[in-house]
C-alpha cells in the first residue's frame, strides 16, 4: 500500500516533468520538493498502520489472556448442555421374554395461555381432542392463569410427539421418566412397582433393585449453533449402556389361567383372598404366582395399601391337612411307621385333655396310611405321629425350616413360626395337632417348598421368581446365586408317598382335580383359622396341594383359598376345581405327555 | 533465481517480467541511495551522448522512463560491464522511443540468441542455488502441509457432524424401539384379555383337546408310551417329545 501510494503520486507528477521539456536539473529540482512529502505521508500510513496493528495485538492480547478463561466459560456455558440421557431401568420379561414392565418417558404438560399465538379457543380446541380433554373446561383453564396450567402430569411420549409436530407456542414438554407395566394387574404380586421417585417398593422391583437399576449419569456435551450434539466432551462409553433385562421364571400364560380360575371361585364362594402358586421343584423356580385381590401398578396410587405386600410370603396360616403329607414322610423316614401298617380309626382320639376328632365326625375304621391321606384322618395321623419321640419329631420340623428365616428373592418374607421347644414337648396335644398341620404357621410358599422336597426326590430348594440378567439375545449374564438343596427325605421315601398322594385324587378327597391321562398326586386341606384366644368358628382356609406328573414329579401347586362362604367349602371342593384347570394349563404349556390311557382315566 | 530461470526458458513472457522486476527493483534502490544529490549517474551519460531520439533516456527522476529503458535493456542484468553495456543501448538507440515498446519487444526478442546469458549464472554461489532449491521445495512441501492441514481440518468438523446426525438417528431408533415393545405389550394385554371374553368363544388349550404323538420305536423293543412301566415314562417326560 505504501509503495502504491507514493508511486501513485509519482505518476500524476510525470506529466508535468516529462511536457517541460526534459532537463534534468528541473527534474532535480522536483524531486527534492516532493520527496519529503512523500515520506512524511509514508510515515503517517505507516504509523497508522503500526497504531492499528499494535491496537490488534493488544485487543488480542486482552481477549486472550486477560479476559481469556472468563470469555471461555461463558462460550462452554452457552455451547455446553447438561444431557441426561435416557437411561431406563432394565425391563423385566417373564420366561417367554413377555415384557412384564419396562421405562418410557413421559411429559408433564404445562400450558403459558401469554405466550399462545393463537386465540384461547382455537388452543383449547386444538388441544382438547389430543388430551381428551373437555375443551370448555380447557377454556376456562386458560383464562384463570396466564401462565404455568398443568395441563397433564403424565403425557404419554406418542401424544407428546403429536403435540409438537403442530408447532404450538406456548405449551411446556418436562421430560420423565415412569415405569410402565403393559399386563396391568396381571402380575403386580411379583413385578411389584416403582414409585415416583423411581424406587421399587414392592416385588422384584424392590427386592432387585440392584439388578434393575442402571446408574444415571449425567453428561455434558457441546452443542453447535443449530442445536445439534457435539461429540467432543462426550465421555467413553457414553452411548454404550448394556442391553440386560431382568427374566423372571413366571410364564404369564400360566399366570393369566391361575389368575382367571382363581377369580372364578372366590367369586362363587365369595371368598375373602386366594392365591394360586406353582413351582418347578426341581429348582424351585416359581411358573406362577397369583394373589387375589391385587392391583393395578400402572395406577398403584389407587390401590389399596395393604395389596402391596405379597402375603403368599409375608402372610402365616395354618396349614392344616395339606401338612400331613411331610408328616407321613417324616413317620417314613424315622422308621416309626412302614406304608403297609394299619391304624384304627374310631373317629375320634384322647389326647391328654383334649379329644380330638375327624374334620366331618366321619369314623374310617381300620385303614392304611394311604387310606388316611386319602380320606385326611386327623385320628390316623395323631396315632402316626405319637409313634414318634416328640423330640425327633421336633428335631424333623425344625429340619424342614419351620422357624426359621425364609430365604427367597421376593421382599418381606417372614419366617414361620414354631412354639418352643419346652414349650412343644411339655404336652402331648402339641405334637398331636402338629400332625394334622394346626399349632404352628407358616406361608404359602413355604409350604410349597417343603412339598416339593416330596416332588424332587427330598429336597428344599429355594423358590424363586428371578431367573438371570438376560441380554436381547437371550444370552444369561448374571444368575443369582442360591443355597445348594438340602436334601431332607430319601428319594425313595418322598416317592413313596407321592404314590399315597396320588390315590387321594384317585379315590380321596382329591377327586375334583382329576385330569383324564395323567397321575396327580395331590392333598386337600381345610384348615381352621386360628383368632385371638382360639380358633374362629366357621372361617377355614381351604387349600390344595397338587404335583404333576405323579410318576415323575416335577411340578407343584397350591391353590388356597382364604374363607370362602357358603356350605361344603372345603379343599377339595374349593380349591382342587382351581388347582385342576392350573395344572391343566401347564400340561398345555410345558408340553407333558400322558401317562395313562384317556379312556382309562377314572371319571 | 532470474538466471536459473534464464537459461530454461529463453526469451518468454515470463522471464521478461521477472528480469525486468528484479532490475527495477535494483536499480530503484541503486537511484534511490545515489542519485538525489547527484544528478545523473555516469553510466547514463554515455545513452545521453549517443541518443538523438530521447531527451533524458535515463534520468534518474524520471521513473517511467528510466523503466521504458530499462524494458529495452531487459536481456542485461545489472552488474554489466561498462563496453557491453553501452553497446548494447547504441545498438538499440534507435528503437528507444517511449511510444515503440511493441517494436522494441520484438526485436529484443529477435536479437536474443546473440546476447551472451549464460554466462552470468556462474556469478551465483552454489549456496544460494541450494537455498533457492529448499525454497522450492519447501514451499511445495508447505502448501501440501497446508492442504493436508485444512482437510483434517474440515474432516474433524465434517465428522462432529456426521456424529450428531447419527446420535440423532441413533435416540429416534430407540425411541422407536421403546414405543414397538410398549405398543406389543400393550396389544398383548388387550388380545388376552379380549380372548377370556366368554363371547369371545375361545377356550384355553386343555389336554384333552392336545394330540400327544407316540415316541417312535426305539430298539428292539417298539413299546407305546401308553403301556410303558413307570421308569420308562419317568425318561420320556423328562424331554416330552411334542404333540
Amino acid at each position: 500500500m505504501q509503495k502504491s501510494s507514493s508511486r501513485r503520486k509519482l505518476r500524476t507528477h510525470t506529466p508535468g516533468t516529462h511536457q517541460r521539456g526534459g532537463s534534468p536539473p528541473g527534474s532535480d529540482a522536483h524531486h527534492d520538493v516532493v520527496l519529503p512529502k512523500t515520506k512524511s505521508r509514508v510515515l503517517i500510513v505507516w504509523g497508522v498502520l503500526i497504531a492499528a496493528g499494535a491496537g490488534l495485538a493488544f485487543n488480542l492480547y486482552h481477549l486472550q489472556i486477560v479476559c481469556g478463561p472468563k470469555l471461555t466459560e461463558k462460550a462452554r456455558s452457552q455451547q455446553m448442555v447438561n444431557l441426561r440421557p435416557f437411561i431406563p431401568r432394565r425391563p423385566v420379561v417373564d420366561r417367554n421374554n413377555d415384557v412384564l414392565a419396562i421405562d418410557r418417558p413421559v411429559y408433564t404438560l404445562y400450558a403459558h395461555p401469554k405466550l399462545f399465538e393463537q386465540s384461547n379457543e382455537k388452543m383449547a380446541h386444538k388441544l382438547a381432542s389430543i388430551l381428551n380433554q373437555d375443551q370448555s373446561e380447557l377454556e376456562k383453564k386458560f383464562q384463570s392463569k396466564r401462565s404455568g396450567i398443568l395441563l397433564s402430569p403424565a403425557l404419554p411420549e406418542e401424544i407428546a410427539d403429536r403435540l409438537n409436530s403442530m408447532r404450538l407456542n406456548g405449551l411446556e414438554f418436562i421430560q420423565k421418566y415412569s415405569r410402565f407395566y403393559p399386563e396391568q394387574d396381571l402380575v403386580s404380586e411379583v413385578v411389584g412397582y416403582v414409585n415416583i421417585d423411581r424406587r421399587g417398593q414392592a416385588g422384584v422391583e424392590y427386592s432387585q433393585e440392584k439388578l434393575l437399576e442402571r446408574s444415571v449419569q449425567t453428561v455434558r456435551l457441546s452443542r453447535s449453533g443449530n442445536g445439534a450434539l457435539m461429540p467432543n466432551y462426550a465421555p467413553e462409553g457414553f452411548l454404550h449402556f448394556d442391553d440386560l433385562q431382568l427374566q423372571l421364571t413366571i410364564d404369564s400364560r400360566l399366570q393369566r389361567t391361575a389368575r382367571s380360575a382363581l377369580k372364578q371361585q372366590m367369586d362363587k364362594f365369595s371368598a375373602k383372598r386366594g392365591t394360586v402358586i406353582v413351582m418347578d421343584a426341581w429348582d424351585g423356580s416359581l411358573l406362577a404366582l397369583v394373589s387375589q385381590p391385587t392391583y393395578n401398578p400402572n395406577d398403584y396410587s389407587k390401590a389399596d395399601i395393604s395389596l402391596f405386600k405379597n402375603w403368599t410370603v409375608a402372610d402365616l396360616y395354618e396349614p392344616g391337612s395339606t401338612f400331613k403329607p411331610l408328616n407321613v414322610a417324616i413317620a417314613l423316614e424315622t422308621g416309626a411307621i412302614k406304608p403297609e401298617d394299619m391304624f384304627n380309626d374310631p373317629g375320634f382320639i384322647q389326647v391328654a385333655d383334649r379329644t380330638i376328632k375327624d374334620a366331618k365326625g366321619e369314623r374310617f375304621g381300620r385303614i392304611n396310611v394311604a387310606q388316611i391321606l386319602q380320606h385326611s384322618s386327623n385320628v390316623g395321623m395323631v396315632q402316626i405321629i405319637q409313634r414318634l419321640k416328640p423330640s425327633v419329631y421336633y428335631g424333623w420340623l425344625e429340619r424342614l425350616g419351620l422357624g426359621q428365616t425364609f430365604d427367597t428373592d421376593l421382599p418381606f418374607a417372614v419366617s414361620s413360626q414354631l412354639k418352643s421347644q419346652e414349650q412343644f414337648l411339655g404336652s402331648p396335644v402339641e405334637a398331636a395337632t402338629t400332625s394334622f398341620g394346626q399349632g404352628f404357621s407358616l406361608t404359602p410358599i413355604q409350604l410349597l417348598q417343603m412339598i416339593g422336597a416330596l416332588a424332587n426326590g427330598g429336597k428344599l430348594v429355594t423358590p424363586h421368581v428371578v431367573r438371570a440378567l438376560v441380554d436381547t439375545k437371550g444370552q444369561i449374564h448374571y444368575s443369582p446365586t442360591r443355597a445348594a438343596p438340602r436334601q431332607i427325605f430319601s428319594s425313595a421315601i418322598s416317592q413313596k408317598v407321592i404314590e399315597m398322594m396320588e390315590t387321594v385324587v384317585d379315590e380321596g378327597t382329591g377327586k375334583a382335580s382329576q385330569i383324564s391321562g395323567y397321575h396327580i398326586a395331590g392333598k386337600t386341606g381345610t384348615a381352621q383359622i386360628a383368632g385371638r384366644g382360639g380358633y374362629i368358628r366357621g372361617a377355614y382356609i381351604t387349600s390344595f396341594l397338587g404335583i404333576l406328573p405323579a410318576e415323575s414329579p416335577r411340578y407343584v401347586v397350591l391353590a388356597l383359598v382364604d374363607q370362602p362362604k357358603g356350605k361344603n367349602v372345603y379343599g377339595g371342593t374349593v380349591a382342587a376345581p382351581i388347582a385342576k384347570s392350573v395344572m391343566e394349563a401347564l400340561i398345555s404349556i410345558e408340553q407333558i405327555p400322558p401317562s395313562r390311557p384317556m379312556s382309562q382315566a377314572p371319571e | 533465481m532470474a538466471v536459473a530461470r534464464k537459461s530454461d526458458i529463453s526469451a518468454t513472457g515470463s522471464w521478461f517480467r521477472t528480469a525486468i522486476q528484479n532490475r527495477r527493483n535494483r536499480r530503484s534502490t541503486n537511484l534511490q541511495k545515489q542519485s538525489t544529490h547527484q544528478k545523473i549517474p555516469t553510466k547514463s551519460v554515455p545513452v545521453r551522448s549517443k541518443g538523438n531520439v530521447i531527451s533524458s533516456p535515463v534520468s534518474v527522476t524520471d521513473t517511467l522512463q528510466k523503466r521504458k529503458v530499462s524494458i529495452q535493456h531487459h536481456q542485461v542484468p545489472l552488474p554489466l560491464e561498462k563496453p557491453r553495456w553501452e553497446r548494447l543501448v547504441s545498438s538499440r538507440v534507435e528503437v528507444t522511443s517511449p511510444r515503440a515498446e511493441a517494436t522494441t519487444e520484438l526485436s529484443s526478442q529477435d536479437s536474443l540468441p546473440s546476447i551472451p546469458v549464460m554466462p552470468n549464472s556462474r556469478k551465483f554461489p552454489s549456496w544460494l542455488l541450494r537455498l533457492y532449491a529448499i525454497h522450492r521445495h519447501s514451499s511445495v512441501a508447505a502448501f501440501l502441509f497446508v492442504t493436508v492441514t485444512l482437510v483434517v481440518y474440515g474432516w474433524t468438523v465434517y465428522s462432529q457432524q456426521l456424529w450428531s446426525q447419527a446420535y440423532r438417528k441413533l435416540q429416534d431408533l430407540q425411541h422407536h424401539e421403546r414405543q414397538l415393545t410398549t405398543i406389543n405389550g400393550e396389544l398383548k394385554e388387550k388380545m388376552a384379555q379380549d380372548a377370556q371374553r366368554p363371547a369371545a368363544g375361545l377356550v384355553s388349550p386343555t389336554p384333552s383337546g392336545t394330540i400327544f404323538l407316540p415316541r417312535s420305536p426305539v430298539g428292539l423293543n417298539p413299546v407305546s408310551p401308553n403301556t410303558t412301566p413307570n421308569s420308562e415314562i419317568q425318561q420320556q417326560t423328562v424331554n416330552p417329545v411334542g404333540y
